[in-house]
């Protein structure tokens, strides 16, 4: 008979691997506590299994653990049998867990995983001593590799769950079972973080029992030497200095992977969707179709998958290190810095993610504890320098200053720097406001468990690398697919007829204009986007910019690197390589006034709006996700858009 | 090498010690014992570098980091 079935267990104890093995899913893992924050469902072997996020006690339970302790409780009033996931090598810190999970006297199967680690280290469990005192099934797996794994699936087919003894008797009044369950059953129900005293007693007492029982079925049959190696790695990788210098280079090593490795699928994927344009063009007959085809769908089907190296690239490096347990060490080397302005070591990794792409990075913020540090990233991590970033910037620098002249040091070079530096300290400074000034609930509880180094598991490793993906291209792809397409209608049609517009351009073609411009830029111009651009044309005129730098604003709101290829179509150059674009924004005149439109002034103050503003939909749509409301992403946007149009303006008065 | 302002005495790499007080608000002294600490607990010292600010100790088998300050409200002798 079909039944369901739960894996609970402290954090780290290898839970969502075993999951993934019993029931074929791939659920994400890791080498370190936290990995599962949601309750995932899987089927095994006809029967449905449920992976809890792991905690450390039904008595005292931190805000995140508080869905794993309502759904234990839940099931356990049903009856739901469990499988208890116990990691081996700190069997005595999770058999106290077990010892509270007994008491609510639910059919029961401990599992001790780790199994390869027991043996490596001369570790020997005396089962069915064990089997005989906690009085339900054990079993000894290795969740990395399945070793151990048909015995439990056998006790799963043939319903081989035991209600466990309640090994913790000496805490209650009345030795019987059925007391012992509501008694417990109520007192979890009830307890609150203010019984401190009723807490300490009860986990005291339990870890004497426990001590006990692992005293008399654990031999140690050598020295007890698990830890020795970990802490002589981590005497190398956490030395003031050598640490630090290893850190920087597996940062260097990973940047330069994710922009290295990712140039050349992301430059088959760029030309497999101009070959897939060319085709749409050539052999779709009905104008308008071939037109949304071939520069509405493609394009935005395009935008969606040429992230996918990158991102593929990223979460494949971070889940190594991850998966290796080197993940934690680099969030213990960046603490003290970090501490500075309210955020924690766990923060380092979406911080510096962002330099890529804020999109994984907003993703990879789940191992933040800290509500408040969490919300802090996520809301300051866009202002990182991102890779959407760079074609805006180099346009815009080599606009403002001339080609280097050879020298290593250039002022090209140095504005590059002094703009990721302002991105990093404008994060910085958010995040420190948004800690100390912000609603957030936040608690300035912290510690870090450092785990064992490992070898990484490499399907959970290419795992992770899939979920990641697979997440980006279903949460985000749909909006940002969504929004190239609306982007294109207000781009292709106008409010006025083909007639009006062809009379319009041959009336400028015969005026003496000094500018001349193609029928292209003369459709833009008089498209709904064209009418917006000349719509906010008052409000960003006081920052120097004019109608069509506007429609380059409003089209790279879908992302930023747009902003290059609606200047190209704007200024008719008909191909978007950098030289001739920096050629025609240089030497640009501006209809009305017959000046530069590109001066420093003009220039800088673009810069320093794309320093500050959000200008990405797909960070938005993962800043829903991840916030669970639109109100955070539009606030965000908000602030962004403050910020961006400040500076800009500070800037244009100052320099024109 | 652990050094401290304030703390009697100092705790060497890999010396064991045992907790004997929590000086700690009920908020932090319930946050250690999630994490397996209490009076009573028997804890290894790893280390603590004094660029993080964070000492490393191992605790029913965990390595496990706090906060300077957070250790300095622990009170223990060593065994």
């Amino acid at each position: 008979m079909s039944q369901t079935i739960a894996l609970i267990g402290k954090p780290n104890s290898g839970k969502s691997s075993l999951f993934n093995l019993l029931t074929g899913l791939n659920q994400k893992t890791g080498n370190y506590a936290g990995v599962t924050v949601d309750i995932k469902t899987g089927k095994c072997i006809g029967n449905v299994v449920i992976d809890l996020p792991g905690l450390n006690s039904l008595r005292i339970t931190s805000p995140e653990e508080t869905i794993a302790k309502q759904k234990i409780l839940e099931l356990s009033s049903a009856q739901t049998p469990f499988i208890f996931v116990s990691n081996g090598m700190q069997l005595e810190d999770n058999l106290i867990l077990f010892s509270e999970i007994a008491d609510l006297q639910t059919p029961l199967a401990l599992v001790i995983n780790f199994k390869d680690e027991l043996s490596k280290n001369q570790i020997s469990i005396q089962r069915q001593e064990l089997e005989d005192i906690v009085g339900c099934p054990v079993v000894l797996v290795n969740s990395r590799n399945g070793d151990g794994l048909d015995e439990l699936r056998l006790i799963i087919q043939k319903n081989r769950f035991k209600v466990p003894h309640a090994i913790s008797r000496s805490l209650y009044d009345e030795f019987d079972d059925e007391v012992i369950k509501n008694s417990y059953f109520q007192k979890v129900q009830l307890s609150s973080d203010q019984n401190w005293n009723d807490n300490q007693t009860d986990y005291l007492k339990r870890q004497k029992t426990v001590s006990s029982i692992v005293r008399s079925t654990v031999n140690y049959l050598s020295e007890n030497t698990y830890l020795q190696s970990t802490k002589k790695w981590d005497k190398i990788l956490l030395h003031p200095i050598w640490g630090l210098a290893i850190f920087l280079f597996v940062m260097l090593v990973l940047f330069q992977a994710v922009f290295t490795f990712a140039s050349y699928p992301m430059d088959l994927i760029d030309g497999g969707f101009a070959f897939l344009s060319g085709i749409s063009e050539q052999y779709i007959q009905i104008a308008w179709l071939s037109d949304l085809v071939t520069n509405g769908i493609i394009p935005g089907l395009g935008g969606v998958l040429i992230f996918i190296p990158q991102i593929a690239i990223l979460f494949f490096m971070l889940s190594v290190l991850e998966h290796t347990g080197y993940l934690s060490r680099i969030s213990y080397i960046s603490d003290g810095f970090l501490r500075k302005f309210g955020l924690s070591g766990k923060s380092i990794i979406p911080l510096m993610s962002s330099w890529a792409c804020a999109i994984p990075a907003i993703m990879s913020t789940r191992v933040i504890d800290d509500p408040k540090e969490r919300m802090a990233v996520i809301m300051a991590s866009p202002l990182m320098t991102c890779s959407a970033r760079l074609p805006v910037y180099t346009i815009l620098i080599a606009v403002m200053f001339p080609e280097p002249s050879g020298s290593f040091i250039n002022m090209q070079g140095i504005s590059l720097l002094l703009l990721y530096l302002l991105g990093v300290i404008a994060t910085l400074v958010v995040a420190w406001f948004i800690t100390n000034r912000s609603n957030v609930e936040g608690n300035n509880l912290w510690t870090l468990e450092l785990p064992v180094y490992r070898m990484p598991n490499w399907r959970n490793v290419f795992t992770t690398v899939y979920i990641k993906t697979k997440s980006f291209i279903v949460e985000a792809g749909k909006i940002i697919f969504f929004i190239s397409i609306l982007l294109w209608l207000l781009a292709s049609f106008s409010p006025k007829s083909e007639d009006f517009i062809a009379n319009k351009y041959e009336q400028y073609q015969q005026s003496d204009n000094i500018v001349e411009l193609s029928k292209e830029s003369f459709d833009l111009e008089y498209s709904y986007i064209g009418y917006m651009g000349k719509f906010i044309e008052p409000t960003i005129a006081p920052l120097g910019y004019d109608w069509k730098i506007g429609i380059a604003l409003l089209t790279s709101f879908a992302a930023r690197e747009v902003f290059v290829g609606t200047l190209s179509t704007i200024y008719s150059i008909g191909s978007e390589e950098e030289s001739s674009i920096i050629e025609k924004l240089r030497t640009e005149i501006n209809r009305n006034t017959s000046k530069p439109v590109f001066t420093m002034a003009v220039s800088v103050s673009l810069l320093l709006f794309y320093v500050f503003a959000m200008q990405c939909m797909s960070t938005m749509a993962i800043v829903r996700k991840e916030t669970g409301s639109w109100k955070y992403a539009i606030v965000q946007f908000l602030f962004m858009l403050a910020l961006a149009y400040g500076f800009a303006f500070i800037a244009y008065i100052i320099l024109k | 090498m652990l050094e401290t302002d304030n703390m009697p005495d100092i705790l060497l790499e890999n010396e064991r010690a045992i907790v004997i007080r929590l000086d700690g608000n009920t908020e932090l002294n319930q946050f250690l014992l999630i994490h397996g600490i209490t009076v009573g607990t028997v804890f290894i010292m790893n280390y603590s570098p004094k660029y993080a600010g964070l000492v490393n100790l191992t605790v029913g088998g965990k390595m496990i980091s706090l906060r300077t300050g957070d250790f300095k409200t622990m009170d223990w002798t060593r065994i």
